[in-house]
């Protein structure tokens, strides 16, 4: 594979972009400085291709052509011989937009509606009944990160090569190919090290990329670009009523979920399907209606933001449970040790709960939540005499990964193993770059077909023939593909002593054999501890419990950093701040089951954000729970609650 | 205007923007292999390089500043015999900084570790000037001190 | 290999070479300064630089044809002096430095303001000069220095010539509440007196970079004589609006009797707010509601000092 080149900074051209702030508005007028043979100034009809990117069934305009698709889609890209010139010249020039908006139309998924059964209320009884509702709001969310990354693309030798951080490979080469209209198998992708903690660079990169590509066709010299990460999230709110019967227990439950994607939503089908899965609660119901409706709206357009609707669904469910207990005047600890096994549904199968008991019971212990719960609640009324005011918040669940197995059948995602005659293992996949994870792996398969010998198991390189893996989002790369990897290198050791060498398996990247749409993997409890100052009204999160049972580890450290990661960031997502003197303490454990991994960050995130917003609403009630949370809206909430 | 300054062990004339911040720098004329971030003003504290042995942000020093000066950036100090053992403190902790705040995080936990820093405030005083809320408090406290029982146990080797 | 921009000269970069690279001066002592300062009454003065390398877009610079002049060369800013009535900053002090030099006999109040800057990657670089002479945002300095009754020295020009004058840094406070410079002003020395007020606070809450309209911070020095607070003196800083400070309302703290009951100190809550709300226009809700909790924690402790301190 070529390496990146050390360009003359004399002989390549440095991009800027200019990125419009709302959709549906014409560009009436660009304002240019006096253009000279140095600088570039790239609009959408400069595109030699499409302008649209595809991603799965949707696209995406990438610059905007004659009428701004969606804020934040990139006007025009300028590139001059150093960013200097860029920036000064991107200063000089002058965009303006029409006043009127013009309504920009999406087509949008019906709602997705699931139900089991009717609840009639008993005759005579229905006097005990009492209906318990609650509404949970995540607010949409867009802004530039302070995290700058470049994408470069030059040419050599007649091929494409494009350097940039990214999640999906394929995506990016998509993007050019259709872009400069150049052939796929002629795009080189070297990938640059990235976090993505927020799944910022899934899509954006492939938008810069192309752009680049299209600089590199137009100057003939190599071409960077220069951007700051996006991190963008739908918003969502959730309303939820529940019957229960004169023992708290729930008979009928009806719930609503509505989710702003923005102006461009992504995989819009696929978040029904995974917010359903996270608003099925736990306990049993005699009756269950829920939808999940997406809409557009002219905001930025959301990403996956290391969920695609799970964790946000999940942890509304969670802030609702805690409601139900408080209905009931129990703790929310209390109220749910009763429930014991989880109904089988179309989007995750029925499972005991005897795992998700023991991480509550132990997280519950650790942090003495049933005293410090009571000790709160009596101090609620305290906040002036006090000076702060303390909640705590429990939340429990179980993780899923990847995509639905619809979607999973649909994308096609695959990956190759072939036995050699050389006695190697050869595995053709467009994920697993990571240096660590590819360890982990060759022991893993090498123990399955040639024992001791993990030097013989080979990650091919990048060629035009690597077959695509699919994005690395929802922990589907290390929780979906480690049992695929699994199950075809078992078969793969069978068929080596049957079959003529070479041999080859080709899987799927995600099993896409489940009945449900999805595999629950692994059970969790997190328990967080607010306080809030009376002198600052900055909310804090002063320490959290995570207790977690899971079927397997593959790492144990890489595991933890990568929950209290989870866990840390969501807590900062939520506009908390950490403390000198925060804590937080973590338990995993292995059940050793045979089930597959899921996605830890993806439930960490939905346990923290469920913990916080019960946290939140122990310490200042319903009017303030919403999250994000702020001290702007604390103050307003306690300052109604003082009378001040 | 022309600077004369060390970075990461050569000795460089370059012909610069003289306010241009030494985190633009590093980005743009060092070649490729070197980079840190640079938030524009948002002081994220990912830019974080060594000058003169002391850690700075380099988005806060313009290149007339850099003049006789020394800079070791991360690409630099991975190098060093200090990184491998600050590596080694890592995994003996068993905590990472993420590959986001991994390089600024990493020189900031040296120098932590090279002037003896033990009190626990300080240590996070220190590192609060990267927003990257990727590490739990107990953890930087004690890489730093992991850090310095491994120091101090070459030391020791060496004495003996 | 390195690919600066010291390899063989480009046609295409010459031309756009040096456009906005803006002049260094670097002088060495004040006759320098002056003659600078005397062709370029424009330049702009650079201290630590650590403010105006954290503005957003700062670079490339919007301006041609910047000069800087830059103060770092500049020994006699550098130097800190103390007897036994004060201590003495050159503007070019880094505010690291004063803390280590000054953590035994500094007063507290200031002390505190540089802790709670958190990272000394910040405090080793900027300065006490610069600290007090930003202009777009107030910093938390200025404030804790009007508590400590603080007097400057500025160098400016006037006729061609250098001049030299000390002046207590409230009078340096605009109608703004922002620190102003006459035209090519410097601040080149701070003074503060050594006092025995045992009674010192500074709280600033919130970022005065990042949410400057949320920010409050506050210093207050006194010594309390039984039931009395002797010589008080409060200011408040808000970084998006500038720094208040009365004599008035130290007399009203002079007034006072502790401890406080609750009817007292929210007739003092509301004078204070009087005073804010005639000198500045608009103060955001979360600042003033911190600002109410931070005066709450200092009457607090006061009034608790008043109940334990021994009578005479």
């Amino acid at each position: 594979m070529a390496e990146r080149k050390n360009f003359s900074r004399y002989k390549m051209r440095c991009g800027m972009l200019m990125r419009v702030d709302s959709c549906g508005r014409k560009i009436e007028e660009i304002e240019l400085p006096k253009q000279d043979q140095y600088t570039l100034l790239l609009t959408a009809d400069d595109i030699p291709g499409s302008n649209d990117l595809a991603f799965f069934s949707d696209t995406r305009p990438m610059m905007a052509s004659g009428i701004t698709a969606y804020p934040g889609q990139v006007a025009f890209a300028l590139f001059a011989p150093d960013y200097e010139i860029a920036a000064m010249q991107m200063r000089s020039i002058g965009m303006k937009l029409s006043e009127e908006a013009v309504p920009v139309e999406h087509p949008m998924p019906e709602p997705l509606e699931y139900s089991w059964g009717e609840f009639t209320p008993e005759e005579g009884a229905d006097a005990g009944y009492r209906t318990v509702e609650s509404s949970y709001d995540l607010a949409h969310e867009a802004r530039q990160t302070s995290i700058m990354y470049t994408v470069t693309a030059w040419m050599e030798n007649s091929r494409l090569h494009i350097e940039t951080p990214c999640e999906w490979v394929d995506l990016i080469k998509s993007a050019v190919s259709t872009a400069i209209k150049y052939p796929k198998e002629s795009i080189v992708v070297h990938q640059l090290s990235h976090r993505s903690r927020f799944d910022e660079f899934l899509i954006d990169p492939a938008i810069v990329a192309a752009i680049a590509a299209v600089a590199v066709i137009r100057t003939g010299m190599p071409c960077e670009i220069r951007d700051r990460a996006i991190f963008s999230r739908p918003g969502i709110h959730v309303t939820r009523k529940t019957v229960i019967d004169s023992e708290g227990k729930p008979l009928s439950e009806n719930v609503a979920m509505t989710v702003d994607m923005g102006a461009s939503p992504v995989l819009a089908e696929e978040y029904q399907r995974q917010a359903m899965t996270g608003l099925i609660p736990p306990y049993p119901l005699k009756e269950f209606r829920a939808s999940v409706d997406v809409r557009s709206s002219g905001l930025y357009p959301a990403a996956f933001s290391g969920s695609l609707g799970y964790s946000e669904a999940l942890s509304a469910t969670e802030y609702h449970i805690s409601r139900l207990a408080e209905a009931t005047e129990m703790t929310p600890y209390s109220y749910r040790k009763d429930i014991e096994k989880r109904r089988f549904t179309d989007y995750i199968p029925g499972f005991e709960l005897d795992d998700q008991h023991k991480t509550m019971a132990a997280a519950a212990s650790a942090s003495t939540y049933e005293r410090k719960w009571f000790a709160n609640n009596f101090q609620r009324h305290s906040f002036g005499l006090l000076g702060y005011i303390k909640g705590i918040g429990l939340a429990s669940g179980t993780g899923i990964s990847g995509f639905s197995t619809t979607f999973a059948r649909a994308a096609k995602f695959r990956s190759m193993m072939t036995y050699t005659q050389k006695h190697n293992v050869t595995i053709n996949t467009s994920a697993l770059n990571h240096p660590n994870m590819q360890k982990i792996w060759r022991t893993l398969i090498s123990d399955r077909i040639n024992p001791g010998q993990p030097e013989t198991i080979m990650f091919l390189d990048p060629s035009q023939d690597t077959l695509d893996a699919g994005p690395d989002v929802l922990s589907r790369i290390i929780s979906s593909l480690t049992p695929q990897l699994e199950s075809a290198a078992r078969k793969l050791a069978s068929l080596k002593d049957t079959e003529p060498l070479p041999v080859s398996v080709v899987f799927d990247a995600q099993n896409t054999t489940l009945p449900c749409e999805f595999q629950n993997a692994g059970s969790a409890t997190v328990v967080a501890e607010i306080i809030i100052s009376e002198t600052d009204f900055r909310p804090m999160v002063t320490a959290v419990w995570a207790d977690i049972i899971l079927p397997q580890m593959l790492n144990s450290a890489s595991l933890r950093n990568a929950v209290k990661r989870a866990i840390l960031s969501t807590v900062s997502e939520c506009g908390f701040t950490i403390p000198m003197d925060f804590s937080m303490h973590l338990d995993i454990t292995t059940n050793g089951a045979d089930t597959s991994v899921s996605s830890l960050s993806a439930l960490m995130k939905a346990l923290t954000m469920g913990a916080l917003a019960n946290a939140l609403f122990q310490a200042v009630g319903s009017g303030g729970s919403s999250l994000p949370t702020s001290s702007s809206v604390l103050e307003k909430v306690l300052s109604s609650h003082t009378g001040s | 205007m022309k600077v004369d300054c060390t970075i990461d062990g050569k000795t460089l004339s370059l012909s610069l923007n003289s306010d241009k911040p030494l985190s633009l720098i590093i980005n743009e004329n060092l070649g490729a292999g070197s980079g840190t971030n640079h938030c524009n003003g948002s002081l994220c504290g990912l830019c974080a390089v060594l000058v003169d042995g002391k850690p700075t942000l380099s988005c806060l020093v313009p290149a007339f500043e850099l003049r006789g000066k020394e800079v070791q950036t991360f690409d630099g100090f991975r190098r060093t015999k200090a990184f491998k053992d600050l590596e080694k403190a890592y995994d003996a902790v068993g905590a990472y900084p993420c590959s986001d705040c991994y390089e600024a995080r990493s020189i900031i936990f040296h120098s932590l570790i090279a002037d003896d820093v033990t009190d626990r405030s300080e240590i996070l005083k220190e590192l609060s000037v990267i927003k990257c809320s990727c590490m739990d408090p107990d953890d930087q406290v004690a890489i730093v001190k992991q850090g310095m029982a491994i120091r101090s146990g070459k030391r020791v080797r060496r004495i003996q | 290999m390195l690919d600066g921009y010291s390899s063989q000269a480009s046609m295409d970069r010459n031309i756009y070479e040096g456009l906005s690279s803006p002049n260094i001066h670097t002088p060495h002592n004040m006759a320098e300064y002056a003659s600078i300062i005397t062709h370029y009454p424009e330049a702009e003065l650079w201290a630590g630089g650590t403010f105006l390398m954290s503005r957003p877009d700062s670079y490339p610079s919007r301006k041609m044809g910047r000069e800087i002049i830059s103060l770092a060369s500049m020994e006699e800013l550098h130097r800190f002096q103390r007897n036994d009535r004060f201590a003495e900053f050159g503007a070019m002090v880094t505010l690291d430095e004063v803390m280590s030099t000054g953590k035994a006999v500094l007063p507290k109040v200031l002390l505190d303001n540089i802790r709670s800057i958190g990272s000394r990657l910040i405090t080793r670089k900027a300065t006490i000069g610069g600290a007090i002479a930003t202009r777009e945002l107030s910093t938390t300095f200025p404030g804790t220095l009007i508590s400590l009754d603080a007097t400057v020295e500025i160098r400016f020009i006037r006729k061609k010539r250098l001049h030299s004058r000390w002046m207590q840094l409230t009078r340096m406070l605009d109608k703004n509440g922002k620190v102003s410079l006459p035209p090519g002003g410097m601040i080149s020395r701070i003074r503060i007196s050594f006092s025995d007020k045992d009674c010192q606070y500074f709280t600033s809450i919130g970022s005065v970079l990042s949410r400057p309209s949320e920010a409050v911070a506050i210093a207050f020095t006194a010594s309390m004589d039984q039931d009395v607070l002797d010589n008080p003196t409060i200011a408040f800083t808000y970084p998006d609006i500038g720094i208040l400070y009365s004599r008035d309302i130290d007399n009203i703290f002079s007034s006072l009797r502790f401890p406080l009951d609750e009817g007292e100190f929210r007739s003092l809550e509301q004078i204070v707010f009087t005073f804010i709300d005639s000198s500045i226009q608009e103060l955001s809700r979360l600042q003033r509601a911190r600002t109410s909790g931070i005066l709450r924690a200092i009457i607090d402790d006061l009034n608790e000092k008043s109940l334990t301190s021994p009578a005479s």
